[in-house]
């Protein structure tokens, strides 16, 4: 399952929100750009230690990933979030770099 | 009696004692004339006589010559047992002091100084003085004088037991205990304080309080607090005798003398170090207990939802008689799951003290209608009878918190369907009270009524008990984890109630009720244009929403979710300042909005904030929070928000129509117009 987050994802939108399988693959292809554009500002937040702006683009993350049936990477999204809050810029910069690692199996990379 | 005198003589007899004696002038009161004596020696005994001490005096052999009333009285004795006698008839030799030791000691000319010593005579403590009567180096005799000192004694001693009865209160008392003077110095401490501070008296007595504690933050000394003052109670940190840092919990209070004047001060206090630490410990354990509930109720219910959702789809696929029963034993399982599921967290959460209460201004009939809904498949299948009786006086509208109230009467509701396989079940809801111009709170009673099996006396005081449930026969077809009882009856108390009430006869069926106050709305309901003409019936179909979120694929996911659930193409606003001005361009419109469907974060103004000002504006509508894992403290905050529902990620269609139905009014039927 954590070996293919694409098909989990897939199966996720047919199974659990009863999408068909073209509006599945739709769906899959919006994500792609959505985390595309999430992981670049969360790097970039990350990379000038501006946190709030890192809870903002991990809690946005965190939402995707768990509507694509995702929750182990929701969860490293979430420890970013919690990393922000604390005001641990340095884990923030790790764990976002662990996240965006993480997410690359999705784009079949 | 007087003091027996013999005027007209002095002169010395055998014992050399002067007594007067006609024509002759004796020393040592040379000089004056025998009336001068004799008018002298009558003053001399009249004021032996009038004096309040008891007076004798005793020759140097020991016999006693005079003796006033006094002393007789002193010693209850009659002059005849004294006069004459030897020094023992005085009643002064004890163990202690003999006073013919003394005697013998000034005849032999070995003492010359008075002697005074205190001693118990009868039933009187008196100060006895010996004073020895000398002529030149003669010892001449010896004054006895007798002083009642008994209401003295028995002050020190009333002192003495009063300051023994506070030691022992201060020593046994379950708190350090530190007393100081004026000068907030320590002049008292108990065991309690040494155990605690590992001061010993040593080196605690005479030092200044604040320098021997080095609390933190320091108080002002407890004398110094205003006469008539309460007791002063604080929190604060002290440093130990081997350098550890202590909470205490204290009280202080000044010492007050009989004029009102603090004399000093006394401070009792108490180690709160462990008893904070473990509070501490234990509200972390609550955090910790909340997380893993939330955690698991998300575990559990993701792989239950996909089990049912996969098990309705299945059911739709042309099975087999035979296959379709086995898909839908498998569905109701799932849902019963689901129910045993929520019981023990709704549980968990009662008894931690997290279910918190959202009283809004409810729709009575449409809570009753849906509650009718709910119930009929049951009734129908089991051959009985749904009755619902609601006293046409009440307001259609009461401020309560709808989804527990609903939980409540669905509980009991449920179980009386359960338990009764024959006859009525029925819902009683009564106004005790005409409601009038006051808008004081209204009693409200709801009675739930079945003609099933009853419930045993021998239960009966335990029916609310958790895991409780009615004898095995009755029950265990039934199911259930035995919560459903005791969650309502604590339910009930949270919206106010004593609790749930009980009357049973086996066999006979059972009623339980309870009462609520509940107010009327302050100000009237703005409710979408056509609710009130259509209140038991807006279809999903008619349903015009608006959904406030900014990512592009939840706004996708959600548009999909919707049109599956049968929603129009509903509004999408992308951040929250566009969405508070299409909510208010449609409230002035001829169609407001049904629901709303509200990102938590969003850019401009966050979904909370928006929230806010559409109640602010006086808008009801029901406003679902869209957020990604709903904590109970994100709920909390969605609650205080004005927000009606949540709805977290993932996102499930399950899990959308049933909040959907929960805050909507019910559905028209199928081929309703």
């Amino acid at each position: 399952m954590r070996d293919d987050p694409r098909g989990t994802a897939l199966a996720f939108l047919v199974d659990e929100h009863l999408l068909a399988r073209d509006a599945a693959e739709q769906a899959l292809r919006l994500a792609d750009t959505v985390l595309r554009t999430g992981l670049t500002r969360l790097a970039a937040a990350a990379g000038t230690g501006d946190l709030p702006a890192c809870v903002e683009a991990a809690h946005a993350l965190k939402g995707n990933l768990l509507n694509l049936g995702l929750p182990w990477l929701a969860d490293i999204a979430q420890a970013v979030v919690a990393a922000a809050r604390q005001g641990e810029a340095d884990d923030c910069r790790r764990l976002a770099g662990e996240l965006a690692v993480a997410v690359v199996p999705f784009w079949g990379e | 009696m007087p003091f027996r005198r013999r005027p007209g003589r002095l002169r010395p007899d055998a014992r050399n004692q002067f007594v007067p004696q006609s024509g002759r002038i004796v020393s040592p009161l040379s000089g004056l004339s025998v009336d001068s004596l004799t008018s002298r020696y009558a003053r001399l005994a009249s004021i032996v006589v009038a004096l309040d001490q008891g007076i004798a005096f005793v020759n140097p052999d020991g016999i006693v010559l005079e003796v006033n009333d006094r002393y007789l009285a002193l010693c209850r004795r009659d002059r005849g047992d004294i006069l004459g006698r030897g020094l023992a008839s005085l009643g002064l030799e004890t163990e202690d002091y003999q006073a013919s030791a003394f005697l013998a000691l000034f005849r032999r000319g070995v003492a010359h100084a008075p002697v005074t010593f205190n001693q118990r005579l009868g039933d009187r403590d008196v100060t006895v003085k010996l004073q020895p009567v000398r002529e030149g180096d003669r010892f001449t005799g010896l004054i006895v004088s007798l002083i009642d000192v008994t209401a003295l004694v028995e002050a020190r001693l009333s002192v003495e037991r009063e300051k023994s009865y506070l030691e022992q209160v201060i020593t046994i008392a379950g708190a350090a205990v530190c007393i100081v003077n004026r000068d907030d110095v320590v002049v008292t401490i108990n065991d309690e304080f040494t155990a605690i501070t590992g001061y010993g008296r040593d080196q605690a007595l005479g030092r200044p309080r604040q320098g021997l504690l080095r609390e933190s933050p320091p108080s002002p000394c407890p004398a110094s607090s205003q006469p008539g003052s309460a007791v002063q109670k604080r929190q604060s940190q002290i440093i130990t005798h081997d350098h550890r840092r202590l909470t205490i919990l204290k009280n202080a209070a000044p010492i007050l003398d009989a004029r009102g004047e603090p004399t000093g001060g006394i401070e009792s206090f108490v180690d709160v170090t462990d008893l904070i630490k473990s509070r501490q410990e234990a509200e972390q354990a609550s955090q910790l207990k909340s997380a893993f509930l939330a955690n698991m109720s998300h575990e559990i219910r993701t792989p239950l939802n996909a089990i049912m959702g996969l098990s309705q789809l299945l059911v739709r696929t042309g099975l087999t008689g035979e296959q379709r029963e086995c898909v839908e034993t498998m569905q109701a399982a799932g849902e019963d799951l689901l129910v045993i599921l929520n019981d023990v967290l709704d549980f968990s959460r009662i008894e931690s003290g997290r279910m918190e209460l959202r009283p809004v201004p409810a729709d009575l009939d449409h809570l009753l209608e849906t509650l009718r809904r709910i119930m009929m498949p049951s009734v129908l299948d089991k051959g009985l009878t749904l009755e619902i009786d609601r006293d046409p006086v009440l307001p259609r509208y009461l401020v309560v918190d709808s989804v527990r109230l609903k939980q409540i009467l669905l509980n009991l509701l449920q179980n009386a369907i359960k338990f009764t396989d024959k006859g009525q079940v029925s819902l009683c809801v009564r106004c005790l009270r005409t409601p009038d111009l006051s808008h004081a709170p209204l009693p409200v009673r709801f009675l739930v009524r079945d003609t099933g099996a009853g419930i045993p006396d021998s239960m009966l005081d335990h029916i609310f008990e958790p895991f409780v449930q009615v004898g095995d026969a009755l029950a265990r077809p039934q199911g259930g984890t035995g919560l459903g009882l005791s969650i309502a009856n604590r339910l009930v108390r949270l919206l106010g109630a004593p609790g749930l009430e009980v009357a049973s006869q086996e066999g006979h069926g059972s009623v339980f009720s309870f009462t609520l106050h509940l107010g009327e709305p302050e100000a009237p309901l703005r409710l979408p244009a056509d609710a009130e003409a259509r209140p038991l019936g807006v279809g999903f179909g008619q349903l015009r929403a608006l959904v406030a979120e900014d990512n592009p694929f939840n706004q996708f996911l959600l548009r999909k979710i919707l049109e599956k659930i049968g929603l129009p193409l509903p509004d999408f606003a992308a951040d929250g300042i566009l969405a508070l001005d299409m909510i208010l361009a449609r409230q002035a419109s001829a169609e407001p909005y049904h629901v709303v469907f509200m990102d938590v974060r969003m850019p401009g103004l966050d979904g909370l904030e928006v929230c806010r000002r559409v109640r602010d504006a006086g808008i009801g509508m029901p406003i679902v929070a869209l957020t990604a894992q709903a904590s109970p403290d994100d709920a909390a905050r969605c609650r205080e928000a004005g927000m009606t529902a949540y709805f977290s990620k993932p996102y499930r269609i399950s899990d959308l129509e049933n909040v959907l139905r929960g805050i909507l009014p019910p559905f028209p039927p199928e081929d309703a117009p």
